[in-house]
């Protein structure tokens, strides 16, 4: 009995010396709070908006110094009112895994950047992005242990501001206790144009750099008019599939309410898996029924055009399939980040896909199209090999490097 | 329901009406026919025939004769039939142990599952699907740690001294069957929300969506010597079912038969999912209707398990790759569709199988 005492005593013990940790805590916490509420109550007198100011130039190259005003109050897309007061120096991203290249876009470096989820960093070092900006590599993530944040984990890399998804209520309400400034956005929809448009802004908003989000939400608006003046003189719409994985018997296709159905429908061409739901498991006898004349195999997955060339997968037969037997398979194109999803390329993915699906009516040079792309938007010029990496991505590409 | 289903009340001459064995052994052919003319791609039931008639008479050397495209015949051969040999025997196998079990428990409610190697494959698959991804090497983990996980429930049951009574058996199962479930629970947690995470939850539900005849040369040899064993050994299953004094009264070495029984059952169970992941359902409920149809004894009951188990997994799996264009678990459609009838039949036996 002496020896369950002892165990009970050590338990008891250590409970109460951790509730006494939680204590002090909890006191830290509810100061920092208590700062962050008088500053917010401090500013709400003299609140200025940014947004109306709209009187800068579009050259991303020389951002024009414009001094603000701080602090100013800008609107995130969780629908608060979040209050800027300084230019910030410490930015972390919780969620939401292309934001870091969106931030790299808008910015023009990661200077600022503390923290990032570690799925944010595989997809870089997959990509161009750790070409562009090899710091990227060195970007703290564990913070983030499977998906979640660990508040006081983030604390440790004192971040002044952290976005994270809009969704994510609990955690944006912790880090407002925390006093750290939170950020929310919206990842659903179907536009990536809109939706990257939409990050881009706010980011510009918070960070106080709005000349290089706007170029290149300009431009992909551009892009996506150009192609859809065109897309209305098409009359025959082509069958498109996105193959989103294939491997380890899992068979899977893009459907409607997703990027796909966007990339497809913009063109001028048929989505034959818009009756699925998001990414949907299919059976190789649905997609013989469907026979799409054009296949595109996303970077989410370790399978290539040639494995449906050569009917190398086990259980599948793609012979007979309108688009292998074309030679219309192909793989999309890895580049700041993966080119199905939004993010700071997605008008060169939409004239890609457009030049591929039809190129009697969309006549872009695609690799003259991203070497200006990159040197404009990114100020780097891609040496041909890298331009090859960009549209042929390695297979291990899908999966996260640790 | 009739809980006592051992036999001490059956009668020896029992006999089951001719045109109940003849519909026991007509129904699986049928639906095995039929189900070649179930799925997404529109090949019309007369090419169907031509493709298999060409085929079958391909066997013998004879030239083919039909009108089809080889995209047709590739549909109907080389996508269809696997999963329809596949669909026969996972469900004749989960339905015969579940039978067993019941009988050899004495208790209507075991099902495969009660011995944790359904959790312990599971958990296999899952780790598998975790860290390499490749369907061969997810089936050789499932099996394997299937029959680890009821080498658990057998250490386990045997921990407390004096007799291993059938009872810890039943406990031990339980306990190894939580343990590998939160170990499965623990790796859904870690996987990568967006790729792995999906394939695995999709897995643990069942379906046979893209298999191969390579799937079939994996699983089927031990399902189907598991499935041979039971049927030898059916008589001894009769005796395991009356009470310990009893059957060692008649001379049967008890420890072995059960060690038998409980080995069949597990290796069946684990290669069953490993090619297609945990189907639920038919291993508890296929034994009772069938013990509805020929009664309680395991003569009769095992082969007739045979006969719906295998049709009616492979009815399930023709909806489910059939009715909408995304594959449905089967596990979801074993229960939507199983779980009424079964209502049905209680509810019409008043809770007596005669």
């Amino acid at each position: 009995m002496s020896k369950f005492n002892k165990i009970f005593a050590a338990v008891l013990s250590i409970v109460l010396l951790s509730s006494m940790f939680v204590g002090c805590a909890g006191g830290k916490t509810t100061t920092v709070t208590k700062t962050a509420t008088n500053t917010v109550t401090n500013t709400k007198t003299e609140t200025v908006t940014v947004t109306g100011d709209t009187t800068t130039s579009t050259k991303p190259d020389e951002p024009e110094v414009k001094p603000l005003v701080y602090p100013y109050t800008v609107q995130d897309q969780a629908g608060r009112t979040v209050t800027i007061n300084k230019k910030y120096e410490r930015v972390a991203f919780s969620s939401v895994r292309p934001l870091p290249a969106t931030y790299f876009a808008v910015t023009g470096n990661i200077d600022t950047l503390v923290g990032m989820n570690p799925s944010s960093r595989s997809a870089a070092l997959a990509s161009m992005f750790v070409i562009l900006c090899p710091e990227i590599a060195n970007v703290p993530t564990n913070f983030i242990v499977n998906n979640d944040t660990n508040i006081e984990e983030l604390m440790k890399l004192n971040p002044e501001v952290v976005f994270c998804l809009n969704k994510n209520t609990d955690e944006i309400n912790a880090l407002e206790a925390a006093g750290i400034t939170a950020v929310g956005l919206e990842t659903n929809g179907t536009d990536p144009i809109e939706l990257f448009a939409a990050w881009a802004d706010l980011i510009g908003q918070v960070m106080g750099e709005q000349n290089r989000a706007k170029a290149i939400i300009e431009e992909s608006r551009k892009a996506a008019q150009e192609v859809k003046d065109i897309a209305k003189t098409i009359t025959d719409k082509k069958k498109v599939m996105f193959l989103y994985r294939d491997e380890g018997g899992t068979l899977q296709v893009a459907g409607s309410n997703l990027y796909s159905q966007y990339w497809i429908e913009t063109i001028g061409a048929e989505n034959v898996a818009k009756d699925c739901n998001n990414v949907t498991e299919v059976s190789m006898e649905q997609i013989m029924q469907w026979n799409p004349e054009y296949i595109f195999i996303t970077t989410f997955t370790k399978c290539q055009p040639d494995d449906l060339y050569n009917n190398k997968i086990e259980g599948q037969d793609w012979s007979g399939i309108k688009a292998v037997q074309d030679g219309h398979v192909y793989k999309d194109p890895l580049g700041i980040y993966r080119w199905f999803t939004p993010t700071s390329d997605s008008a060169l993915m939409l004239k890609w896909i457009a030049s591929k699906t039809y190129p009697e009516y969309y006549k872009y040079d695609m690799e003259k199209e991203v070497r200006d792309y990159y040197k404009t938007f990114y100020g780097y010029e891609l040496s041909d090999k890298e331009l090859n990496m960009v549209f042929n991505p390695s297979s291990d590409a899908a999966y996260y490097v640790k | 329901m009739n809980t006592d289903i051992s036999v001490n009340n059956v009668k020896k001459d029992f006999k089951i009406a001719w045109w109940k064995k003849a519909v026991l052994i007509a129904l699986p052919l049928l639906v095995f026919l039929l189900s070649f003319c179930c799925g997404r791609f529109q090949v019309a039931p007369n090419t169907v025939i031509e493709i298999l008639w060409d085929n079958f008479m391909g066997l013998f050397g004879i030239a083919p004769t039909g009108n089809y495209s080889a995209f047709q015949e590739s549909a109907v051969m080389a996508l269809r039939f696997p999963r329809i040999i596949l669909g026969l025997l996972v469900g004749a196998g989960l339905a015969i142990s579940g039978a067993a079990l019941q009988g050899m428990f004495g208790n209507p409610l075991v099902s495969p599952q009660v011995l944790g190697v359904s959790s312990g494959a599971g958990f296999g698959a899952a780790l598998a699907i975790l860290l390499v991804e490749n369907l061969f090497l997810t089936q050789i983990s499932a099996v394997i740690m299937g029959l680890v996980a009821v080498a658990v429930t057998f250490m386990v049951s045997k921990v407390g001294k004096g007799k291993a009574s059938i009872y810890t058996l039943v406990l031990a199962g339980t306990i190894t069957s939580a343990f590998f479930e939160a170990l499965i629970s623990a790796i859904k947690f870690t996987a990568d929300p967006f790729s792995k995470l999906p394939t695995i939850t999709y897995w643990l539900m069942g379906s046979l969506a893209n298999r191969s005849f390579a799937d079939v040369w994996h699983s089927a040899p031990l399902i189907i010597i598991g499935i041979i064993v039971l049927v030898i050994f059916r008589w001894r299953i009769n005796i395991l079912s009356l009470d310990e004094d009893e059957a060692k009264a008649m001379g049967v070495n008890l420890k072995l038969s059960r060690f038998i029984v409980v080995l069949c059952c597990s290796v069946i169970t684990a290669a069953t999912v490993s090619v297609c992941g945990i189907v639920g359902w038919i291993g508890l409920v296929i034994p009772h209707i069938c013990r509805s149809i020929v009664g309680p004894n395991h003569k009769d009951l095992i082969p007739a398990c045979i006969a719906v188990g295998g049709a009616y997994l492979m009815i399930i799996d023709a909806i489910a790759r059939t009715v909408s264009a995304s594959e449905i678990p089967l596990s979801i459609l074993t229960a939507i569709i199983g779980a009424p009838f079964f209502a049905y039949l209680l509810k019409k036996s008043g809770g007596q199988w005669k």
